[in-house]
This record gives C-alpha cells, structure tokens and sequence, in this order.
C-alpha cells in the first residue's frame, strides 16, 4: 500500500474489500493511491479512485475536456484474460468523474466481475501540467480484484419430471428442474444416460443449443433425439432408440453444472427408471375419469388420466368453462407421477354443466396428442386431421 | 409516454384477437426511448435505418431507430482477431462470459453489429457492438434511441392469469421483406416451429403460421422440427423463404401462403444429413450464377447452387445411406468454425469462426 492520501471513502473502500494493491514504481514527486471506491451508481458497482494527485493536476482534470481515450491513457483499467496479451486488450468501458474530494473516480459501464483481477496502470506523464511525456517509464500499476464472496454450493436439482420411473422406449422429453436460477451452458455437458450395465448410452439427446431454459433458467428440457425416437428412418436404424424396451437407465447429472452465481450445484442427481414399451396410442378424452364436486363447495375437481401426461404443457393446456364459455378462475396442481390433475376454484361451484377444456397441444410422455399420434404420417393423412386448437369434456355439478 | 397512433392500432388489435377462440393469444405493441432489453438474440436490419434485435428473455422483438448509430468513423469493417477477447476487454470480464448470439452488416455502412451477451443465464446483459472500417470497436448505447416494441403472443394457455408463461419461446432467425418482418422461432414445451410475419411499422403479430415439412431423414411431415436459420429467396419470380431444419432438411415456403392460421406445406429440396445444426445462411451472385451459403454445427459450411430451386422435385422419400439427396452442394473446406454470417459486398462475407483453441474472430472472407 502506498502513502498515498487518505481519503475518509478508503475505510469504505477497504470494507468494499478492496485488496490486492500491488503499486510499484511510482515517481517521487507524484503519490498515488490506487484503489476500489464505492459506488457512484449502485447498477454500476464498486470504482476505481485514483487519490493523491497535486492539486494542479486535480484543478486541470476538472476544466479538461478528454475524450475516454485520453482518460484511459492516463488511467487505464484492463481486465485480465487467460489467453489474452494485456497490451492487445482494449481498456474497460467506464465514466471518469474528478470528486469534490480530489479524487479521480472510473465508474465501469457494467459492474466488475467478483473475483476477477483487472490491472489498473496511472501514467503520472499524462497528467495535464504536472506530467512529462518524455518521461516514460513512470507508469503505476495496481492489480485490483473484488473479493468473490466464500459461496457454499445450495442449489440442487429438485426433480426430473416425468417423476415416475417407468418410461416408454419413445419417451420424447425430460425436464430438469433446479432449486435456484441456473448459467445457461449447455446443460447436454453434464447430463448423462447410463444403461443397466453402467455404460454411457451414445448421443441420445438432441444438440439443440442452449435455448432450452424456462421458468427463470431453472427448468430444463432435454429432448431425446426424435429421429432415434421415431421409426423407420436412419439414425433410429443405425442406432437404435436410445432407450430400449425392458431395460433399466440412469439417468445422471453432474454436479459440476454451473449455476447463476457460477457456483455448482451442492450435489449431483441420478434419476433411474425402466423402459416399458413403445408408445403409440394418441390421448384419449373419454379414457380420462373426472371426479366432480358437490355444488356449492370449494373442492377440487379431480381429472384422473389413464397415462401420465407432459408435466410443462398439462400446466398450462387445461382448464374449467362455464356453460357461458367463460374460464373458471381457480388454482391447479399435478399430482401421481403427472397422471393426475385437480382444479380448486376460488369461488364456490354452481351447479350447471361446465366443461374440461384441453387444449390441443397437450402430449402424453411419448408426444402423442388428443387424437394424434406422434408418429403419425401427416403427408398421407393430414387432409383427414380434424385440426382443433381445443377438446371439451362436459361435466354437471349437480345442484 | 409517447402517444403514437401506433398504440392506437396496437389497442384495436388486441381487442380483436380477445374474440378469437382459444387458445388464448395476446400482442401488443409500444412505442419509447431507450429500450430496457432483458436479453439480445438475433438481428436483422430493416427500412430507415431500423436494426430489429429479439429479445427472448422479454418475449418481444424490437424495432431500435439507430439513426446515425449505424455508421462508426470509417465505412465498412474491419477484421477484428480475437473479436470475444475484445468484447470481454470492453465490458470488463473473460471472453468465456461474452456470448455471441448474431451478426448483422449495416446495409448502408458495412459496419458489422454484434449481438452479444455479457454474463451467463439469468445474469446475462445484451450488449450491442459495433465493428467499423477502421477497427473501432464500439458498444451501441441504447440509452437515447427511439424504439417501437411488438411483445410476443402469450404461449397457448388455458388458463388467463396463471402464473408467468414458463415457455421459453425462442426466436432463432429473422428477416425482413416487402415491409413484412419474418420471424421463425421454437419452444421448450412444445417441439414444434413456428414462422410468423410481422408487418413493420408494427401493429400486432398473426397467430402463427404452422409449418409443416416432409423430413427426410425422419420419414415424416412435421410441424414438430424447428428452424434455426431461413433468409429470403426469389424462386421463378415469386419470394420464398428458404430455411434450415434441425437435421437438416433445406425447405421453401412461398411467402404468399404464409397466411395467418393457415397450413403451409414447405417443399423439401435437399436433404443435407442428420447429427446437424444449421447455424446461418445468405444468398449471393457469382459468375452470373445465385448460391446459397450455410454454416452448420457439425457439417462445415455448404455451397448450394440455387438455380435448380425451383424444379427440384420435392422429397417426399426416406433418405438412406448417408443421409444427403435433392440439390446437391459443395463443402467450402477452408471455412472453418464458422458460427456467424452476413454478406458485405458482392464479392465479401463477414464472418465470425471460431478456431480450435476456441477464440472467435471476425473475418471478412471472399465468396467462395
């Protein structure tokens, strides 16, 4: 630490955790202090603050017009790169302000990385009628880095849905959902499916990029590769489905998997299941059982599925019609391995006819929809679809 | 607030799609100045100096007036080695947290625009760079430019006022054509593709068209395929889009059909091998002759001649033994890692790729 002023924000500074102050050849007839200030801008985190410039070169600074260029030839913030040559770095984005209190504050455009080292160099030559430019050599230099705060690793996956343990061989898709918000990496990185014997199952998933987060980044979706899941074409006959009828998976997720804060997760998951067989049966409204409440009550209406359903489109693809047609406001939940859907309004029920609304994108684990297969030949039949964005099931709460 | 009639026609939209049966959608669109992006996706540039840029954490696409924003000190741009270091240098963090989501060339100033992101998932800030002719490397501020914003439909819900739409409704590719602004796009819910054209100035955004192929490699129509890339094509005198599929099937779409609600059947023209990703495409003249340029994750970039496009029978058969059929193109062996493109002149491309070490570069290439 040099001897530099001390100015009453350096206590703040200091408590910011500002450490690492590493300045070595400064001149003798200039004392400088470089160091993390506080915020100017809380969106824009900690400063720099250059302290200790003669008040000459303090007066000049205030009436000067620079450009950032020229700001950032007299202090210069680089952030530190692996790989990266320092001078091939260009400097920081940043704002420089001249305080009332003499000192000279940069304020980055976007906040300093925690635990990112970023090299601070003063050139006391380019200060305005106090520097000499023939004097090179005189530049300070100061490593500065915020403190990454000690992190314990908290954030586990909470759940694999489908949340049975029995899938078919031509299941189409998994969610993964974690307890806090997640990086969005590429999450086929630290997935991996193992068969009965412990061996990694070749490229079963689909490399769809990393756009596949939802709810905030912390669910998931890991798609199995359509053209292993359907048949009758290349990769399924080259390699099979991924998943074999009768076997046994596990499925595994490493715990190395990066969250929002960069930490990983406190633990690794597994999720083993069996495979049953192919399934190709659209989903059938009248196989669905309703269990309808009295009128005048609050209680659920309970709609039980002989399969269980796709978890992300059951959330959103069902709901309660008056016979006005109008939407019953009430809460839902999904329950018994996704076969399950109950419906808890908020006002009692009146009696009347009602209807289950399905909308038409609601898939079973396989895909299949209300009265569409997923494999279906939609070149040979399409003409014979009855398209439908939606199905009702009528019901009667009983006066 | 700005009181356009913009928000007039907006309000009227909505009301109308309110009637509409369900699935329940909503758009809407406004109009301010200096847009607060909850993320940066693709770009493409439209009329009067307008640079669109998707935002797919926000679920809406901006419309961004950059006026003289568009053109840095010198014309065109410069090859920037290590172009993600830079990026990370400027916004002060590693060139592992800076990812690049598009690149678009500035019609009138060849300036390239960058669409980045600083940080990872629900950290991440868009940041907007631009290259110029002379190496100058700048963040775009946004913070005093006019914008008009169309939000994205709702996904289908059936239930009005559940809780926040938890489908991620990712916009992979737009374009702009004839005063219309094309935007393909896929979920994490439902695996299917959606193309939607949007007229600009915007008013509201159609339902969707679904889009249905004959997939070779997957013996079947879809609609449950997505596309990652698509650029505009005039086939025999009538606007096509022509677009990319996971896995890779080549497909034209008149843009005539593309009606709101309809059923459009693309036509498959080649089919391009599967275990692939295409990444992005442009079309360019050489020798008198037009080609279709693309880059893909794991096929190299392709060299298709588009002069059969037009009479390339459509394929409506499985494809065996190596996975390739219809048009026929080349692989551009000396283009490697090329994960971004946009044309520059008749005789460049600007590209951005990536070399074995990992560390990506902006290149202006000749046109192969």
């Amino acid at each position: 630490m040099s001897n530099a002023v001390r100015a009453p924000i350096l206590a703040l500074a200091l408590a910011l955790g500002g450490c690492g102050v590493l300045n070595d050849g400064a001149p003798a007839d200039v004392v400088a202090d470089i160091r993390l200030g506080a915020p100017q801008d809380e969106s824009r985190g900690a400063t720099v603050e250059l302290a200790g410039l003669p008040a000459a070169a303090i007066a000049a600074l205030r009436d000067i017009e620079w450009e950032r260029g020229a700001w950032s030839r007299l202090l210069r913030i680089t952030v530190e790169q692996a790989g990266a040559d320092l001078a091939d770095t260009p400097a920081v984005l940043g704002d420089y302000v001249v305080g009332d209190d003499d000192i000279v504050r940069f304020t980055p455009m976007f906040p300093f990385d925690l635990g990112r080292p970023y090299t601070v160099q003063f050139d006391p030559a380019a200060l305005p009628g106090v520097g000499d430019a023939d004097d090179p050599g005189a530049t300070v230099t100061a490593t500065l880095e915020l403190p990454r705060p000690d992190v314990t690793a908290t954030t586990v996956v909470t759940r694999v849905l489908p949340t049975g343990d029995r899938l078919p061989a031509n299941q189409l898709k998994l969610y993964i959902e974690f307890s806090a918000p997640m990086s969005d990496v590429d999450g086929l990185d630290y997935v991996r499916l193992l068969d009965d014997a412990g061996q990694t199952v070749e490229a079963p998933f689909l490399p769809l990029g990393e756009e596949f987060w939802g709810y905030n980044f912390q669910r998931y979706t890991v798609f199995f590769d359509p053209g292993r899941v359907k048949t009758g074409i290349l990769p399924n006959e080259e390699l099979g489905r991924p998943l074999e009828a009768g076997a046994s998976y596990t499925l595994e997720i490493d715990a190395a998997w990066p969250d929002a804060e960069g930490t990983p997760l406190a633990a690794p998951f597994t999720k083993r299941f069996s495979v049953g067989p192919v399934d190709d049966t659209p989903i059938d409204t009248a196989a669905w059982r309703l269990r309808v409440p009295p009128a005048g009550s609050t209680s659920r209406l309970v709609v039980s599925f002989p399969e269980p359903l796709d978890h992300g489109l059951l959330r959103r693809g069902l709901a309660v019609e008056n016979s006005d047609g109008e939407r019953v406001a009430g809460a839902i939940e999904v329950t018994s391995w996704e076969t399950r859907w109950s419906f808890s309004p908020e006002q009692p029920w009146s009696p009347g006819a009602y209807s289950l609304v399905a909308l038409s994108i609601l898939e079973d684990l396989a895909g299949n929809r209300i009265g569409v297969p997923f494999e279906i030949d939609r070149f040979e039949q399409i003409d014979e679809l009855e398209e439908r964005d939606a199905y009702r099931v009528p019901f009667e709460i009983a006066p | 607030m700005m009181r356009t009639p913009l928000s007039l026609t907006a309000v009227v939209a909505i009301a109308a799609l309110a009637v509409a049966s369900s699935p329940t959608l909503s758009a809407n669109a406004d109009a301010g100045t200096g847009p607060a992006l909850e993320s940066g996706g693709p770009l493409a540039f439209g009329p009067d100096g307008v640079l669109f840029i998707a935002d797919n954490q926000g679920a809406a696409i901006y419309a961004l007036e950059m006026g003289s924003r568009l053109t840095g000190a010198t014309m065109g741009t410069q090859d920037i080695p290590g172009i993600d270091q830079k990026i990370a240098g400027l916004v002060g963090t590693d060139a592992r947290e800076i990812q690049i989501n598009d690149l678009a060339i500035s019609p009138e100033s060849k300036n390239a625009f960058i669409s980045a992101s600083r940080g990872r998932g629900s950290n991440a800030t868009p940041v907007l760079v631009r290259v110029d002719g002379s190496g100058a490397i700048e963040v775009v501020s946004l913070g005093d430019v006019r914008y008009t914003r169309l939000t994205l439909p709702n996904a289908p819900e059936a239930n009005p006022g559940a809780r926040r739409n938890p489908r991620m409704a990712a916009i992979t590719d737009m374009a702009f054509v004839d005063g219309r602004l094309f935007l393909a796009g896929l979920s994490n819910e439902e695996f299917s593709s959606k193309l939607r054209s949007v007229p600009y100035p915007f008013e509201t955004i159609d339902d969707g068209t679904s889009v249905e192929i004959w997939h070779a490699a997957h013996g079947q129509f879809e609609t449950q395929s997505p596309i990652y890339t698509f650029v505009p094509y005039d086939v025999a005198g009538q606007q096509h889009l022509i677009a990319g599929y996971l896995c890779t099937p080549l497909v034209k779409f008149p843009i005539d059909d593309l009606e709101p609600g309809s059923k459009v059947m693309g036509t498959t023209i080649a089919e391009l091998g599967n275990r692939n990703r295409p990444l992005d495409m442009i079309v360019y003249t050489k020798g008198g002759k037009d080609f279709l340029l693309m880059s893909n994750t794991s096929r190299g970039v392709m060299k298709i001649p588009t002069e059969t496009f037009g009479t390339q029978a459509a394929i409506t058969e499985n494809v065996g033994d190596g996975g390739q059929a219809g048009v026929s193109y080349e692989t551009i062996a000396q283009m490697t890692g090329v994960e971004q493109l946009d044309l520059l002149d008749e005789q460049h491309a600007i590209v951005i790729a990536r070399n074995d070490a990992g560390v990506a570069s902006l290149e202006s290439v000749m046109l192969p």
